[in-house]
């Protein structure tokens, strides 16, 4: 019997560095056979880190592992799948270029090989049946995974992950990335692990869901390890203070409960903008000191919207201008030149440049600012770089660290710096905070408060309507392409008014 | 500051090692042939190197942004044509000029191709390529365009070629690190999208990238006319030479952040030190081009590897 206590997994004294930057101090844990354990704490207190660790996709510098009672040191990704630790990963992680069945078998080509080399139709029907016991039907595997949308890409690597059936699964933050429906998925495969006598490492911002999920939660700060709660421990203030460190305020939306921008002061018009089968004919005006608040489904057509409005897409028919310069928006450098800014929901592909430094990424926006002759002013650009990190409390070893080892909420740090170095006077903001822990969206509706009071505008599309409601002056809802409704600001407005909107 | 000591002997790596490569094949030459460290033959190197050097550091420009140069061949027998062959009777002065001249609109025509018309750049080479050797084939077949022996005797001489040299890389190095035309394209190698959604416009610092490539081909085609004394059909396939000694020289064949004109500057020293010591050891031209190969295919091979379960972008 004593075989039934050996935790499933043991971590002892794990550290990882990265520059100066303590990612993980000295961390131990030990999951048990039917567990599910939150891992919570702020960007950067090292729960990607520590996981990767657990995956094998970063070498520890110190500290080991035990799985199943023996010693475990993964090599790679799929070597730790091999092994039985699989990992739902937060930004996306499925190749474009390639079929949905060749994305769910990377790395497993083998198990197809026939006389004429790996057979794609025995791999074809296998992704079918795979996809099909997670209850999706709607994904074709011959398909290329970039016909399918953010959410049905994620569902691709769920099947991913369950196939080599591992014995851990780890779920990276996957559900923010998810609407309602993406997520029962992952929540039916939870339950089927717990039942299964399987353990899983579930690692969330959102604390009440960690709550709903998680039989016990581990909280991590600065890379170290604070406490483990179960139980009636598990409650959403003490979670937040340990994380923290200190009480968090109560309020982080804005306190007024009133429209307040200035109606006469049109800054930007979108007229009759279409772009069949995803924008339908939108026309919005936004206002000097306005947040217009813009929420949808996912695949409501209003992420698209955003990238008209910016000028990255060509238009069907309509236009957008910018009313006081009396300017047409038709490309992204025109906008950016007129000082629009744009924070892409998806931003490691859409606007990071992450094998690049901090300072570099900063001054993507601006390499013309105090330019002498044409000639980039060096010592110029590091000094922005510089101000905007320290005033956004960047958490970085220096601007010369490459994007790419940055935590979540730091890379967005970095979206916004490069966009505040270029002084722009219309952000629009695409699920700024998707991804994101309290800590930095606190300091990023702070900063919106912030502007509006400069007198800049913001356009901020969320799926979130907690997030719409406390933030914006004015909200749009978008279904099918199209503007269903518009709200004022107001105490009295609730979710389910937006809701019946948008579904 | 307790750096990573990973990180740092990376840097290092990065930084010292290709200069330190130059240094091990100057030292060998030296040691293992006795005409190395002749006058004849480092005149006979400055020239055959200044003439690479300034191809590839227009080369580094298209590098950077993700595209593979395979034009410079061609663009300089373009240039050599039309300077030497369609302009016959103008005064010998006028060669560079009109060298340069050709340089910069068969740059812009190849942007064209490229920006415009949307058909990959290895592909537009590879046409050039063809299409520049059966110029080049007919134009020699029609008669023999030399320059006067005076404009030779007085321009081939080694402070010519490395004044030249040092004036390209000293141009190459502000335009690369100092405008925009440098730092844009290799924020767009580093990622096209993002590139576009930070508003820098793609398509025309793309195209002022061939057009930078094309007057560096301009000015090397300049060159290997006083150096070969006229229009010849055995030019040697420069551009493979450039895409070995780019590769030598560090520089990402993907592009992005780690791309610089200093690539093309110890790239174009080592190799043509390299194959010095090859001809001096007395290996024969086809087996010099197969070690070439291996060189280049290891080198590919060293600078894309996988690190263990990480699937490269």
């Amino acid at each position: 019997m004593e075989n039934e206590r050996i935790p499933k997994l043991v971590v002892k004294n794990l550290s990882k560095s990265f520059d100066i930057v303590k990612a993980v101090q000295d961390v131990s844990l030990e999951i048990h056979a039917g567990e599910v354990r939150g891992l919570i704490g702020e960007n950067g207190s090292g729960k990607s880190t520590l996981s990767a660790m657990i995956t094998g996709s970063l070498r520890p510098d110190g500290g080991s592992m035990l799985f199943n009672g023996k010693p475990y040191s993964p090599k790679s990704l799929i070597d730790a799948r091999s092994q039985g630790i699989a990992i739902l990963l937060q930004e996306r992680g499925t190749l474009n270029g390639i079929t949905v069945a060749e994305n769910m078998f990377i790395g497993m080509e083998d198990r197809f090989k026939g006389a004429f080399g790996v057979s794609r139709k025995r791999m074809q029907n296998e992704a079918k049946n795979i996809l099909a016991a997670i209850g999706v039907h709607h994904i074709h595997p011959a398909d290329f995974v970039d016909r399918y949308s953010f959410e049905d890409r994620k569902l691709v690597e769920v099947a991913r992950a369950l196939y080599t059936n591992p014995e851990i699964l780890i779920v990276d933050e996957t559900t923010s990335a998810l609407s309602s429906t993406g997520r029962d998925y992952i929540y039916k495969i939870i339950r089927r692990f717990k039942e299964e006598g399987k353990s899983v490492i579930f690692i969330g911002h959102n604390l009440e869901e960690v709550i709903e999920v998680c039989d016990t939660a581990t909280v991590l700060k600065d890379g170290v390890y604070v406490d483990t709660l179960s139980g009636s421990d598990m409650e959403v203030n003490r979670m937040r203070s340990l994380m923290i460190g200190r009480e968090m305020m109560a309020h982080y939306y804005r306190e007024d409960y009133a429209p307040d921008y200035d109606e006469e002061a049109v800054v930007l018009e979108a007229s009759g903008i279409n772009l069949p089968p995803v924008i339908n004919d939108v026309s919005l005006q936004l206002h000097r000191r306005e947040i217009l608040g813009i929420c949808g489904l996912s695949d409501s057509g209003m992420h698209e919207i955003a990238k008209a409005i910016f000028g990255a897409c060509t238009l069907d028919t309509g236009s957008v201008t910018l009313t006081q310069r009396g300017k047409r928006i038709t490309s992204t450098h025109g906008a950016v030149e007129a000082k629009v800014a744009y924070l892409p929901k998806d931003r490691d592909s859409e606007s990071l440049f992450l094998p690049t430094n901090i300072r570099d990424n900063i001054s993507s926006t601006c390499f013309s600012q105090k330019a002498v002759a044409g000639l980039i002013n060096k010592k110029h650009l590091n000094r922005v770089a510089k101000e905007q990190a320290e005033a956004l409390k960047l958490k970085c070893s220096s601007v010369d660290q490459l994007a790419m080892e940055l935590s979540g909420g730091n890379k967005q740090k970095v979206v916004i710096a490069k966009w505040l170095a270029n002084q722009s006077d219309i952000l629009i903001m695409d699920c700024p905070t998707r991804g994101i822990d309290i800590g930095v969206k606190a300091a990023i509706y702070d900063l919106m408060r912030q502007m509006k009071a400069e007198g800049k505008s913001i356009i901020l599309l969320s799926e979130e309507m907690s997030e719409v409601i406390g933030m914006a002056d004015r909200i749009l809802t978008v279904k099918n392409g199209a503007v269903t409704a518009e709200f004022m600001r107001s105490k009295d407005l609730s979710e389910s008014v937006l809701i019946e909107k948008i579904i | 500051m307790n750096k990573n000591p990973a990180t740092v002997m990376n840097k290092v790596g990065k930084t010292v090692l290709p200069y330190a490569g130059v240094i091990i094949l100057v030292v060998i030459a030296c040691v293992s042939t006795k005409t190395f460290a002749t006058a004849f033959n480092i005149r006979n190197l400055i020239s055959q190197c200044s003439i690479l050097m300034i191809a590839a550091i227009g080369s580094s420009f298209v590098m950077a942004h993700g595209n593979l140069d395979f034009s410079n061949g061609g663009t300089m027998a373009i240039c050599l044509i039309f300077a030497l062959a369609l302009c016959k009777n103008a005064p010998m002065w006028a060669i560079l000029p009109l060298c340069l001249i050709a340089g910069t609109a068969m740059g812009a025509l190849i942007g064209f191709l490229v920006t415009k018309v949307r058909i990959m750049a290895f592909i537009v080479g590879m046409c050039l390529m063809r299409l520049s050797s059966a110029l080049l084939y007919t134009t020699t077949q029609m008669g023999t365009y030399i320059l006067p022996v005076t404009v030779t005797t007085s321009l081939d001489k080694p402070v010519v070629y490395a004044v030249a040299a040092l004036v390209m890389c000293a141009l190459g190095i502000v335009v690369f690190e100092f405008t925009k035309i440098g730092q844009h394209n290799k924020l767009i190698g580093a990622n096209p999208i993002a590139a576009k959604l930070s508003g820098i416009n793609v398509k025309r610092y793309q195209f002022f990238a061939f057009v930078a490539a094309g007057i560096c081909a301009g000015a090397a085609a300049f060159l290997l006319a006083i150096r070969s004394g006229g229009l010849s059909n055995k030019m040697g396939s420069y551009e493979i030479d450039v895409l070995i000694a780019l590769t030598i020289g560090g520089m990402p064949l993907t592009g992005g952040s780690s791309a610089s004109v200093r690539s093309a500057i110890i790239g174009a020293l080592s190799l043509t030190v390299l194959n010095n010591i090859l001809v001096l050891w007395g290996v024969g031209t086809e087996f010099v081009n197969v070690i070439k190969g291996i060189i280049f295919l290891s080198l590919v091979l060293i600078s894309s590897r996988k690190k263990t379960g990480v699937i490269n972008r």
